[in-house]
C-alpha cells in the first residue's frame, strides 16, 4: 500500500472531505498516476483516507493510503509528482511511503487549539480550564447519525491534556483524544470549557491536528 | 485571510466557496500592478465558477502585463446574513481584498433574474449604486453579457457595457482605463474616451425622452457619442484565446466538467430565441484546435467528463470528425463525452451510438410546439415524423426515459396547439410501446413546458406576453390532457417569474427605480426558489408606480422606439420585422447553412464566412 502524509492548512481547511475526496482524483489524474480499483461488479478505486477532518480544522498528519495501477512507481515519486501537478493552496504531500500497517491501527492523535479571547483572558482561566479537565465526567452533547443529538461522557476519551495561557488573549491547549472506533472530535474540548465554565468561553478557537499514534501511542506511520 | 472572516466561515453552508485557493487560480502581487480588476459574478460561486464568459475573461485579463483579475461572487443568504451582522465588505477570492479596493468592477450578466444580485453585491461592497455618486477612476463599474443587449434597466448602476464577445474588447477597455490612470484623466474624460472603443455603450451618454403616452419617444446620443453601438465578434476562434489551463473548483458546482465550446452563433434562427440572433454570425473552431484543446484540458485539470457546448451542438459541420477524434482520446482514459442540446433533426442513429460507446446520457428534444404550423410559425424546424423517428431509435437502442421541452404562451398559440402537445406526447409513449427492448421496465417521459417570455433582438420582440391568468388557464389545460397517461411527469412553472423577466428583458430605464426598491426590500437571488420572492417584487412595482403589464402584456406598434434601439447585435431591425411577417404566416426561414436570407450579421464578420 502506499502512503502519503500530507497537511491540510489555509484556506484548504475550508474543503470539505468529500470535495477532498474528488480533489485527490483529480490531482492523481493531473499526475497521470492511476489508482487500482476493485475486480467486483461495481469497482471502485482502491483509496482511504484515515480520520476525516472536520471543515475548518488544520492537520499536518493527515493520511492517505491508495493502491497504484503501476507499481513500478515508488511512493516517493508518486509524492514528487502529485506535488509537481498541483493541488489547492494549503495541500501538500509531505511524504509517500509505502506501509502494510492497516489505518485501524490509529488509536489517538494530539490536537493543539488556540483558544481566542478578544477581550482578553480572564482572569484564573488557565487553572480552571486546567482543573476541568481533572474532572471524573465531563459531558457534552453530540450528533449522533442514528439517535439524534445525545450526551455523552467525554472523559474517557481524554487522554492527555495540556493548558498554558500563550499571551493576554490566548489560551492553548494540547490535547491528546481517542481516534479511531469511536472517536473524539477535539471540538467537544472547547464545547465543555463552555458548558462547564461559561464566563472563559472563547470568543475563537483554531484547531491544528498535530500527530496521530497508534495503540501504544507511537507516532502512526 | 482576516481574523474577521476565519470566524464567520464556519457559520455559513459550502464555505470552500469563499476563500479561493483552488488549483490554478491566479495571484499577483498586488504592488506590482497597475490595475486591479474585480470579476464580480451576479450569481453564487457554483454558477459563475460553470461559466465560460467569465473563465475566458478572466484569464485574457490576467494574461495582461500589469493586469490582475480576481473573482467575486453573490454571497449565500446565510454569509451576507453574516457579512452584514460583522461588517465585513465584500471580498475577491485571490486577495481577499475588499471589492471597493479595486480600480474597476466588472459584472458578467447573462440572466435578467440576477440584476438584483448586481445591486446586492455593490450594496455589499460599500460601493455606491449609482455611476452619479462614483467620482473618479476608482471603482468604474462595467458590465457585458447577452444581458447588455438591452442594459436600460441597469444604466443608472453601470458606468458603461461591453457589448458583445469580449476577448478583444476588454484589452482594449482595460488599456484605455490604464492610460487614463496614468495620466489621471477625470471619469467624464474617461467616459467620453471609452464610448468611442467600438462595443462599448455609456447610458449616461444616451438621454432617454418619453411621450405622453409613457412610451419611448426619443434617444439622443450626447457628447458625440455614437447613434449605435455595434457588438464586437471574435474573428478568428482558432487563433482566439481558450482557458485551458483553468480553475479546477475545489467543491462542487454546477456544471463540475470540462467545457468545450465548438462554435458560436447558430444556423437555425428559432424566433424566439434571443441566443441565435445575437451571437450571429456562425464560426465554428476546427475539430484540430477543439482535440488539441480537449486534450489541454483533461491533461491540466485531472478532470474526466467533457461537455459539448454550443447552442445547438450537432449542428457543428465537422462533428463525426470531432466525435471520432475524442471518443480516440477520450475512451481509453474512462472520460465521459455528453453532447447536450441534440436536434431531433439530426440526432443519428450512428452519432448516438457514439455518445453510447462512452456513456448513456440522458435524451432530450426540445420541439417547443405541439403542432406543425406553431413550430414553423416560431421557426423550431423539427417535424413530429423526426422526433418519433429519433424516440424510435433511442428506445430501440436501450433508453427508457426522455425529456421533452415545450413553451406555452407563443405569439399565435391556440387551445389546439396547446392540446397538440399531450398528442405529441401520446404519440412518443406508443413509440416507445412499439421499439422498446423492455416493455417490463415502463417508460418515464418528462415533459417541461416554460412559459414564453418575448425577447430583445428577436423577431417577437414587439410581441406581448400572455396575461398570467391566461397561461395558467393553458396549463391546466395541458394537465388535464396528461391525467390519462401515468408515464408522463409533467413540470410546469408559476408565471411569476417568467413574467417579471419579460418586465425586466424588455424594460427601460425607468425599471431602475424598481430594482432598486426591489434590494432594499431584501429581494436576492431570485433565479433560486429558495430565495424568489413575487410578493416583494409587486410591492416594489407598487411603491415606484410602475405598471408590469405596459413591459409584459403590452405589444409594441412597430414605429416604437425601443429601449435597445442604440445598439445592434448585427441582425438588421427590418430582417426581425420580416421574419416576425413569416411567423405570422407560419411559414419558415431556411437555416443559414441552406440558404443566407440576409440578416446582416455577416457584415461583422470582415475575416471570414458565416458557417464556413
Amino acid at each position: 500500500m502506499t502512503r502519503f502524509l500530507f497537511c491540510k492548512e489555509g484556506t484548504a481547511v475550508w474543503i470539505s472531505h468529500l470535495d477532498l475526496q474528488r480533489m485527490f482524483q483529480r490531482a492523481f489524474n493531473r499526475a497521470k498516476i492511476q489508482i487500482a480499483v476493485t475486480n467486483g461488479f461495481n469497482p471502485h478505486a482502491y483509496v482511504a483516507m484515515a480520520l476525516p477532518l472536520s471543515v475548518g480544522m488544520e492537520s499536518q498528519c493527515e493520511i492517505l493510503d491508495c493502491r497504484l495501477a503501476d507499481e513500478s512507481i515508488s511512493p516517493e515519486e508518486a509524492a514528487e509528482r502529485l506535488n509537481r501537478a498541483g493541488f489547492p493552496e494549503g495541500i501538500t504531500i509531505l511524504k509517500g511511503y509505502s506501509s502494510d500497517r492497516k489505518l485501524r491501527e490509529i488509536g489517538s492523535l494530539c490536537a493543539r487549539l488556540m483558544m481566542e479571547y478578544d477581550n482578553g483572558v480572564p482572569e484564573g482561566a488557565e487553572e480552571r480550564i486546567r482543573e476541568l479537565f481533572l474532572r471524573e465526567e465531563i459531558t457534552a452533547s453530540k450528533h449522533s447519525k442514528k439517535k439524534g443529538q445525545i450526551e455523552i461522557n467525554i472523559r474517557p476519551m481524554i487522554l492527555d491534556v495540556q493548558v498554558a495561557q500563550k499571551n493576554t488573549c490566548q489560551i492553548e491547549m494540547t490535547a491528546t483524544v481517542q481516534a479511531g472506533e469511536p472517536s473524539l472530535n477535539p471540538e467537544l474540548l472547547v464545547q465543555a470549557v463552555t458548558r462547564y465554565l461559561p464566563e472563559d468561553r472563547p470568543d475563537a478557537v483554531k484547531i491544528r491536528r498535530l500527530e496521530v499514534f497508534d495503540q501504544e501511542g507511537n507516532a502512526f506511520r | 485571510m482576516n481574523r474577521e472572516m476565519e470566524r464567520i466561515l464556519p457559520q455559513v453552508q459550502k464555505p470552500a466557496r469563499y476563500v479561493g485557493g483552488e488549483y490554478r487560480q491566479i495571484v499577483k502581487n498586488k504592488n506590482e500592478v497597475d490595475v486591479r480588476v474585480a470579476f464580480c459574478f451576479p450569481d453564487t460561486y457554483e454558477i459563475g465558477m460553470s461559466n465560460i464568459g467569465m473563465r475566458i475573461l478572466y484569464g485574457v485579463m490576467n494574461n495582461m502585463d500589469g493586469v490582475w483579475c480576481e473573482r467575486a461572487f453573490a454571497p449565500w443568504g446565510d454569509m451576507e446574513e453574516q457579512m452584514r451582522s460583522h461588517n465585513i465588505p465584500l471580498w475577491a477570492l485571490e486577495s481577499q481584498d475588499p471589492v471597493k479596493d479595486f480600480d474597476m468592477i466588472a459584472f458578467s450578466v447573462g440572466y435578467e433574474m440576477s440584476y438584483t444580485n448586481i445591486l446586492n453585491m455593490l450594496n455589499l461592497s460599500g460601493i455606491p449604486l449609482h455611476a452619479s455618486e462614483r467620482e473618479g477612476l476608482h471603482n468604474i463599474v462595467f458590465a457585458g453579457g447577452t444581458c447588455m443587449y438591452n442594459p436600460e434597466p441597469l444604466a443608472p448602476f453601470l458606468d458603461f457595457c461591453s457589448l458583445g464577445e469580449g476577448e478583444d474588447l476588454t484589452i482594449e477597455i482595460v488599456e484605455l482605463y490604464r492610460r487614463a490612470k496614468l495620466e489621471q484623466w477625470d471619469k467624464p474624460r474617461f467616459l467620453r474616451e471609452v464610448a468611442k472603443l467600438p462595443g462599448v455603450y455609456v447610458p449616461s451618454l444616451y438621454e432617454h425622452r418619453y411621450a405622453e403616452d409613457g412610451t419611448l419617444s426619443e434617444i439622443v446620443p450626447l457628447d458625440g457619442a455614437p447613434k449605435t453601438v455595434t457588438k464586437r465578434i471574435v474573428q478568428n476562434l482558432d487563433a482566439a484565446y481558450y482557458p485551458t489551463k483553468a480553475i479546477v473548483p475545489s467543491t462542487e458546482i454546477v456544471h463540475d466538467r470540462i467545457n468545450l465550446e465548438l462554435f458560436r452563433g447558430c444556423i437555425r434562427g428559432c424566433r424566439f430565441c434571443q441566443a441565435g440572433y445575437c451571437y450571429r454570425p456562425v464560426r465554428a473552431k476546427t475539430p484540430e484546435t477543439l482535440i488539441r484543446q480537449a486534450k489541454e484540458l483533461v491533461e491540466d485539470s485531472g478532470m474526466t467528463e467533457i461537455t459539448l457546448s454550443s447552442l445547438s451542438t450537432s449542428d457543428y459541420k465537422r462533428l463525426p470528425e470531432l466525435a471520432d477524434g475524442l471518443l480516440d482520446y477520450c475512451m481509453p482514459r474512462n472520460i465521459n463525452l455528453s453532447l447536450p442540446s441534440l436536434r431531433a433533426d439530426n440526432f443519428s442513429d450512428e452519432l448516438m451510438q457514439k455518445v453510447q460507446k462512452v456513456r448513456k446520457s440522458g435524451l432530450t428534444f426540445a420541439p417547443e410546439a405541439g403542432t406543425q404550423r406553431l413550430r414553423d410559425a416560431i421557426n423550431k424546424n423539427v417535424t413530429e415524423e423526426e422526433v418519433l423517428r429519433s424516440c424510435a431509435t433511442a428506445f430501440a437502442g436501450g433508453w427508457s426515459s426522455v425529456k421533452l421541452y415545450f413553451m406555452l404562451g407563443l405569439p399565435t398559440e391556440t387551445d389546439e396547439d396547446v392540446l397538440a402537445i399531450a398528442d405529441l406526447v401520446e404519440k412518443v409513449w406508443l413509440c416507445w410501446r412499439e421499439n422498446t427492448t423492455n416493455r417490463a421496465r415502463g417508460v418515464r417521459i418528462h415533459v417541461s413546458t416554460a412559459f414564453f417570455v418575448p425577447k430583445p433582438f428577436t423577431p417577437f420582440q414587439w410581441e406581448a406576453q400572455l396575461p398570467p391568468e391566461e397561461y395558467q388557464r393553458r396549463v391546466q389545460m395541458l394537465r388535464d390532457a396528461f391525467r390519462r397517461n401515468r408515464s408522463v411527469d409533467y413540470d410546469y412553472h408559476a408565471p411569476d417569474l417568467s413574467r417579471l423577466e419579460a418586465v425586466l428583458a424588455r424594460g427601460d430605464r425607468r425599471i431602475a427605480p424598481v430594482l432598486e426598491r426591489a434590494v432594499e426590500l431584501g429581494v436576492k437571488l431570485d433565479g433560486w426558489d429558495e430565495y424568489f420572492d413575487y410578493k416583494k417584487w409587486l410591492q416594489a412595482f407598487a411603491d415606484c408606480g410602475v405598471d408590469l403589464d405596459f413591459y409584459a402584456t403590452r405589444e409594441r406598434p412597430c414605429e416604437e422606439v425601443l429601449p435597445w434601439d442604440s445598439i445592434s447585435v448585427g441582425v438588421r431591425k427590418e430582417y426581425l420585422a420580416s421574419e416576425r411577417k413569416q411567423a405570422y404566416a407560419s411559414r419558415i426561414t431556411p437555416d443559414c447553412r441552406t440558404k443566407c436570407t440576409g440578416c446582416g450579421a455577416n457584415l461583422l464578420y470582415t475575416e471570414g464566412n458565416c458557417d464556413d
